[in-house]
């Protein structure tokens, strides 16, 4: 794919890294997190590159301390969405393959110098974006019984199994514990859960399991968790939320047809013909303004009305939880809608690309492939909003109701309004008419 | 409206070794005739041929070619449109292509003359819009 990006047709249409990365790749990953779970961590292939590398050389740091949290990861998931407008990546596929062997030398680097899993857990956009999802899949990573974890005497499910190498000072890993440190006992929930079920063969007790769930439920719950702590002290993933669920509709924003009107007049009031200021603008309003006022206003009023002594930003952290079904839904409609579209295109794509090899065993290319008509795939994309919309909902109304037991409607009130108003805006640019072109400003 | 312009040489070649005769320089101009719209457009190329070793600089049209056009956006994952153009003149074919949605196009022009030679042409339609 990667090579196909460098030195294969120029056409982002007839380029499988651009077909596989922006319709396949995407639509797929947020389905199967819908479904099932973050199985796209497990089978992540910058990992196996990682795990290969590992073999060779052993990382000696430790991820400092201050950046144990999520923000270095909230830029660079905000920047990437920046630079997949600024730089329209979805029409390039150099750019589309110099991004994967970017991310392969960012693996690289990050897990060659740090021990355990610091790309995936502090590093990794990608990985940031699955497990905000994954909170709402239906499948976890979980102990089955937790008596069992009382009488275990190795926790080998987070410390892993070792053998004295040669040199006695050293030790040769067997089975790798959770290198998210995620003690299984306390862990809850998927977040920063990458799949990768090496607790599931380091447990001597074959006591972890891939079990079922209802989904969002560890959204509606606030326990200390393992590895993660207390969602509503967490502002880094709080922030991580907020640019899930406003960067779903910046990113579906750019392919619509306001955006180029609201771009020409942005840069006509600020004098400038580039885009990356205007564009700054926008996303600001999007991942900054937005939000700030939003949950900033819900915050203070439903503190208001229920009475409670929490502070404003401690409100608005805890709800904050609440745009992720929102989120995922607009992810959902905008991925999906590319994906289902574009199914089959994937097919003469890899024709065209074994037939410029020499093989043309697939015979083809059938360039008339494409996928299912959009007035088929439009109610599916309502439906997926629909879905988002009383998910959020659903986990407003539990907050409310802790908040305040005696009349929780006034706890909830605002956040409805919050919800309803993310909800009108994904449905609204669901229906707008599209355009998929590069920003031309000026123009 | 957009034009371009593409010089290629056509050779003849014969068993292991390359004669030198016919060596043409073809010129192929294509264009979007304007506006370009959302839905069908006109496509017009214009084939002409120049015997270099004749010396002749007078351009002769390309007759008899097969001319197919071919349009896909610049996002994966679309349909693309498909059509094919008619000699309407000596060297001149025409054809229209249904470029069925807003935002950039690009339509590619295959031509496959009659001595084999292939020439292929990509004109870019930025911010198609509808009438
Ligand atoms: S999950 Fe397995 S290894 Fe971990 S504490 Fe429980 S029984 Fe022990
Ligand atoms: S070791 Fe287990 S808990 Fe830790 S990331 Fe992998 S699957 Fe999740």
């Amino acid at each position: 794919m990667i090579l196909h990006g460098f030195f294969g047709p120029t056409l982002a249409p007839k380029n499988l890294a651009t077909v596989l990365t922006w319709i396949h790749f995407r639509g797929a990953l947020v389905l199967v997190l819908l479904c099932a779970g973050n199985f796209f961590c497990l089978a992540c292939p910058f990992l196996l590159l990682r795990n290969a590398a590992r073999k060779l050389f052993k990382p000696r740091f430790s991820w400092p301390r201050a950046l144990r949290n999520k923000w270095i990861s909230v830029g660079l998931f905000a920047g990437i969405l920046f630079c997949y407008e600024l730089f329209d990546l979805w029409s390039s596929p150099y750019w589309t393959a110099a991004l994967a062997l970017g991310y392969f030398a960012a693996v690289l680097i990050v897990d060659g110098l740090f021990k355990h899993a610091a790309f995936c857990k502090f590093v990794c956009p990608i990985g940031q974006f699955n497990f905000v999802a994954s909170t709402l899949s239906p499948l976890e990573v979980k102990v089955r019984d937790s008596r069992v974890c009382e009488k275990c005497a190795t926790k080998d499910c987070i410390k892993g199994r070792r053998a004295e190498a040669e040199k006695k000072s050293e030790f040769v890993i067997l089975q790798r514990g959770c290198e998210l440190a995620l003690y299984l006992p306390r862990k809850v929930g998927n977040m920063d859960c990458t799949f990768c079920l090496d607790c599931v063969h380091a447990c001597p007790h074959d006591n972890i399991g891939v079990v079922g769930r209802m989904p969002a439920s560890e959204l509606m719950a606030d326990p200390l968790r393992s590895g993660v702590g207390y969602f509503s002290r967490r502002k880094d993933i709080a922030a991580l939320v907020i640019v899930f669920a406003f960067g779903a509709l910046v990113n579906a924003f750019g392919m619509v047809r306001p955006v180029y009107a609201v771009e020409a007049w942005l840069g006509r009031m600020i004098s400038t013909t580039h885009e990356a200021p205007v564009l700054g603008i926008i996303f600001a309003a999007f991942l900054i303004f937005a939000p700030l006022v939003l949950l900033g206003s819900a915050a203070r009023m439903s503190r208001a009305l229920s009475g409670g002594r929490s502070s404003v930003g401690t409100v608005a952290v805890r709800y904050s939880y609440t745009l992720v079904p929102l989120g995922l839904g607009m992810w959902l409609a905008h991925y999906g809608f590319h994906f289902f579209t574009g199914i089959l295109t994937v097919v003469p794509v890899t024709q065209a690309a074994l037939a410029s090899t020499g093989v043309p065993i697939l015979g083809g290319p059938f360039w008339t492939w494409t996928g299912m008509p959009t007035r088929f795939v439009q109610p599916i994309e309502l439906g997926f909003l629909l879905l988002g919309f009383m998910g959020s909902l659903m986990v407003a109304h539990q907050f409310a109701q802790e908040d305040c037991a005696e009349n929780p409607l006034r706890s909830f009130a605002p956040w409805f309004v919050v919800c309803a108003i993310v909800g009108a805006a994904s449905v609204w640019l669901m229906f707008q008419p599209m355009e998929m072109r590069a920003m031309l400003m000026g123009g | 409206m957009v034009s371009l312009l593409v010089v290629c040489a056509s050779f003849e070649l014969s068993g292991c070794a390359r004669k030198s005769a016919p060596v043409r320089l073809v010129a192929m101009r294509c264009m979007v005739e304007g506006p370009e719209r959302v839905g069908r457009n006109t496509i017009t190329c214009k084939l002409t041929a120049e015997d270099k070793i004749a010396r002749t600089d007078e351009a002769l049209p390309v007759e008899g070619a097969r001319v197919t056009l071919e349009g896909n956006m610049t996002h994966p994952g679309m349909s693309p449109a498909f059509g094919e153009a008619k000699e309407t003149l000596p060297g001149s074919y025409t054809g229209t292509l249904d470029l069925n949605m807003r935002g950039d196009w690009v339509v590619t022009v295959h031509v496959s003359m009659q001595d084999g030679a292939r020439l292929e042409q990509e004109i870019k339609v930025q911010n198609l819009q509808a009438s």
